[in-house]
């Protein structure tokens, strides 16, 4: 299985990835690097801007880890990188990849994208065993808009199953039950939009009684960590936490816990 | 694509106006997009609002009754905007970088030696990936 980082874990938030590796470590889960790690080519601004070159990236991330599984980190990869690979598995698809990477000497190939989330509920029994240090406090579960569309695209339920990994590491968790968003997609675009959305979703972390908010998407992390300062964590934090992890991530917390 | 290609492509005709896109829509409700007026506006050729206020959050697509790709349409039209050289300063921005380094955001200096007490490898720059200079360059897209 191949890890798939991503730009924003790879060079802002690489605790993620450390933790990532600690309880793959842990559960006998074997990562090695991506055979392309680069930019998944955005799926909310990029894809808009330049849809040819969308999957040009594509492609050649797939071709790079074909018949392999890759797992990402962030669930802008996970979006974009789960909508190359429906797109790949199609017959005008995979031909269209073909042509675009025979131009630079690449050669078709299709990964089986998964986000962390599945990852880390598959391997749920040993998360439950490994768990001793379960956090303190009550984190409201939010996987985040476009971990929820590519996971329900493979018929998962993300909240469901952020909450039951959370439930084995011991960490006291509430599922809301509304449309919440951390109003990335309009950041820096249309600034008070993004933030009177960011607003509505910390009064409801409030309202449910939570302490912090767990997240698997690592953009939706910076929106609250930073422009909310609202406490968060990582799903990979408190579960490498509760094993035992003990690396000192503070600096990467601007709010603190 | 021309609005009523897209009303095709997407099969607007299923959409009967119930606007659960537009409940969910976490944009709308502080006065960014309308997905159900989108939808209906291209089904009639006559659309003219402002795609690029649109989150990308696909909650409209996760919860349409009749399965409408209401983000996917809503992409189309910003890609249709792009085109013609209208998009928002930030991704612009973003999309100049990915050209010039392969990597969306600028990377620290100091970010190999935060990997590395971190127990993690360098980072892999944009650039050093076999093939990425051509891709980036656009010699892969068609």
């Amino acid at each position: 299985m191949k890890l798939f980082p991503g730009c924003t874990v790879s060079s802002r938030l690489p605790f993620v990835e450390a933790a990532v590796r600690y309880i793959a470590e842990r559960l006998d889960i074997d990562l090695s690097p991506s055979g392309c790690n680069m930019c998944c080519f955005e799926p909310t601004g990029l894809r808009s801007v330049d849809p040819e070159m969308w999957r040009s990236v594509g492609s050649m991330v797939h071709s790079m880890n074909g018949g392999e599984s890759i797992v990402t980190l962030c669930e802008g990869c996970n979006l974009s990188l789960s909508s190359s690979e429906r797109a790949l598995r199609t017959e005008e698809g995979a031909a269209d990849a073909s042509k675009r990477l025979s131009k630079v000497g690449m050669e078709f190939g299709i990964a089986d994208v998964r986000g962390l989330l599945e990852l880390l509920h598959e391997n749920i029994d040993g998360i439950r065993r490994l768990s001793k240090s379960p956090a303190d406090g009550t984190g409201a579960v939010f996987p985040g808009c476009h971990g929820e569309y590519a996971y329900k695209g493979r018929g998962g339920d993300a909240a469901g199953m952020m909450s039951e990994v959370l439930d084995a590491a011991g960490c006291k968790n509430v599922v809301i039950k509304k449309p919440m968003c951390c109003g990335g997609g309009l950041q820096g675009v249309e600034d008070g939009i993004a933030a009177g959305i960011l607003q509505d979703t910390v009064g409801e972390f409030r309202d449910a009684g939570a302490d912090f908010a767990v997240v698997s998407c690592v953009f939706c992390f910076r929106r609250l960590d930073i422009s909310a300062r609202y406490p968060v964590m990582h799903i990979s934090e408190v579960v490498a936490r509760s094993m035992g992890w003990e690396a000192d991530v503070s600096r990467y917390h601007r709010t603190e816990l | 694509m021309e609005q009523g290609t897209l009303a095709e492509k997407f099969e607007l005709e299923r959409c009967i106006q119930c606007k659960k896109c537009t409940r969910n829509c976490p944009s709308a409700k502080h006065g960014g997009i309308v997905p159900n007026e989108a939808v209906l506006g291209v089904r009639e050729g006559r659309y003219d609002g402002d795609p690029w206020t649109c989150l990308m959050c696909h909650r409209c697509s996760m919860v349409c009754p009749k399965g409408i790709e209401v983000a996917g349409l809503v992409l189309a039209l910003r890609n249709k905007e792009a085109e013609s050289g209208n998009i928002p300063e930030r991704f612009r921005r973003v999309y100049g970088n990915f050209r010039q380094t392969g990597d969306t955001m600028s990377i620290a200096g100091s970010v190999d030696e935060e990997r590395n007490s971190l127990g993690l490898t360098k980072i892999c720059r944009g650039p050093e990936v076999p093939g990425k200079l051509e891709i980036m360059s656009g010699r892969g897209t068609q």
